[in-house]
């Protein structure tokens, strides 16, 4: 008993606010996605990205030609580590359609930590589909763990493979203009996202569908219809309009002079 | 039971790792140290998979005589001779002349491209399609014309619009954006907490 007590003793919080955050952040999502999963869930607005996502494999059949995807500069472990999963969840998606219509799927990646999910990931889209012996490992290419030498290789891809579509989900910075503008350039329908700001305006003018900022994050309420996910929207609603409502608050107090 | 001892073991992780953000203490701080450390081992067996995945992708390349092969077998020799020089020596002059004289010149090269590349996009997105490029397009001309000198003599309240557009409407989109990702964020890595998302299996 002493040495259980012992471990405890000499804890200090360091960010109470964020600690209070985070707790409420959990019990609200714990309680919407539950009422997500009893069959209350929200009517998920229309983000046409995600449409254009769920044809690109239809055309990747009907022509007979590959897709492509970029998961970005980020890795697993790491800041990005969540958009980088955000990436992970669409390849999720286009595996397993890719695999039903038998459309071929390249991936690409440029941080090593990502090589192994991707793989995994694209295995068992092919594995669910019924034909775990059509994966292929080489699928995924680990391009360089450097940003322009990342988007080198990507360009490469984009000029020397006849695609139907290019999927580019992830973290990107100033780097994702050189893809996606080779890409508009050879006329390839192109899928962007990410959640930077500044690489944003480049997501906009260089592909025919923006994910811009937390969409990112709605890929599996959208396209699996995961009700966990219809949850985590609800939720990610809900403190939207929390901190809206909090800033509101804040602002009238200092007009006041209150605060 | 795999999947269930997996799951375990990350959501442990997890909370720990979180646990040391929230509260100062030794247990923890050791904790996450050996959990970090661990972390950091897997990286370096990451990037040695890695190696072996360009290795054999640009060897498949160059044993069926694909389109380009020259220069996977380029990669690929480059490849193991940096690795092997790397490893004698990780300060060794060739490896320093290679990244200074070879690696970041081509670097630069690269990334000038993307003056051209800007001008290009710019085009494409200020053709007016729909009412959001139209905004698109003209706060992207206030800003571009309000940066210039001249544009004081052509209309003196340019560049005071100009500061505007930067100072109002941009930061403020901006800053719904970060603030948008921000909550993203963390309710997708609350779902990987509480295993409603289970990439690792």
């Amino acid at each position: 008993m002493n040495a259980v007590s012992s471990l405890f003793t000499g804890w200090t919080i360091t960010d109470p606010t964020a600690l209070v955050v985070l707790l409420a952040s959990l019990v609200l999502l714990i309680a919407l996605a539950a009422r997500a999963r009893a069959g209350h869930g929200a009517k998920l607005r229309r983000i046409p990205a995600f449409d254009a996502i769920k044809q690109a494999v239809g055309q990747a059949a009907e022509l007979g030609r590959p897709l492509h995807v970029a998961l970005g500069v980020g890795g697993i472990g790491k800041q990005a580590t969540l958009e980088t999963l955000a990436g992970v969840e669409v390849l999720e998606y286009l595996a397993y359609q890719a695999a039903l219509c038998d459309a071929p799927l390249s991936v690409s990646v440029a941080d090593p930590t990502v090589l192994p999910t991707a793989q995994e990931t694209l295995y068992r889209g092919y594995e669910q589909a019924g034909y775990p012996d059509e994966y292929d490992s080489r699928r995924v290419q680990l391009l360089a763990p450097d940003n322009v030498a990342y988007a080198a290789g990507v360009m490469t891809t984009l000029h020397q493979q006849n695609l139907a579509a290019n999927v580019m989900v992830g973290t990107f910075g100033d780097e994702f203009l050189l893809m996606g503008e080779t890409g508009a350039r050879r006329g390839i329908p192109q899928i962007g996202g990410t959640t930077n700001p500044q690489t944003l305006p480049f997501v906009y003018a260089s592909t025919d569908h923006a994910l811009l900022g937390e969409e990112i994050f709605a890929a599996g309420a959208y396209l699996r219809q995961d009700r966990n996910h219809v949850g985590g929207l609800m939720a990610a609603d809900v403190a939207r309009l929390g901190i809206l409502g909090a800033a509101i608050v804040v602002i009238i107090l200092r007009t006041l002079g209150i605060l | 039971m795999k999947k269930i001892l997996l799951s375990v073991v990350a959501v442990a992780a997890a909370v720990l790792i979180l646990l040391d953000f929230f509260f100062d203490s030794p247990v923890l701080d050791q904790a996450s140290a050996i959990l970090t450390e661990g972390a950091i081992v897997l990286a370096a067996f990451a990037m040695l998979l890695g190696l072996f995945n360009l290795l054999s992708v640009h060897a498949t390349r160059v044993r069926k005589r694909e389109k380009g092969w020259g220069y996977s077998a380029v990669l690929a020799v480059v490849l193991v001779v940096m690795v092997l020089l790397g490893i004698a020596s990780p300060s060794n002059p060739a490896v320093t002349w290679a990244f200074r004289y070879v690696y970041s010149p081509l670097q630069a090269t690269i990334f000038s491209l993307l003056a051209f590349f800007v001008a290009s996009a710019a085009y494409r997105a200020f053709r007016i399609r729909s009412w959001e490029s139209a905004l698109f397009a003209l706060a992207g001309l206030i800003v571009l014309i309000g940066q210039v000198p001249i544009s004081r003599y052509l209309w003196d309240q340019l560049p005071v619009i100009k500061d505007w557009v930067l100072a109002v409407p941009a930061t403020a989109g901006a800053r719904g954006l970060l603030l948008g990702a921000a909550i993203g964020t963390v309710i997708a890595g609350l779902r990987l907490l509480l295993c409603m998302d289970r990439p690792y299996l």
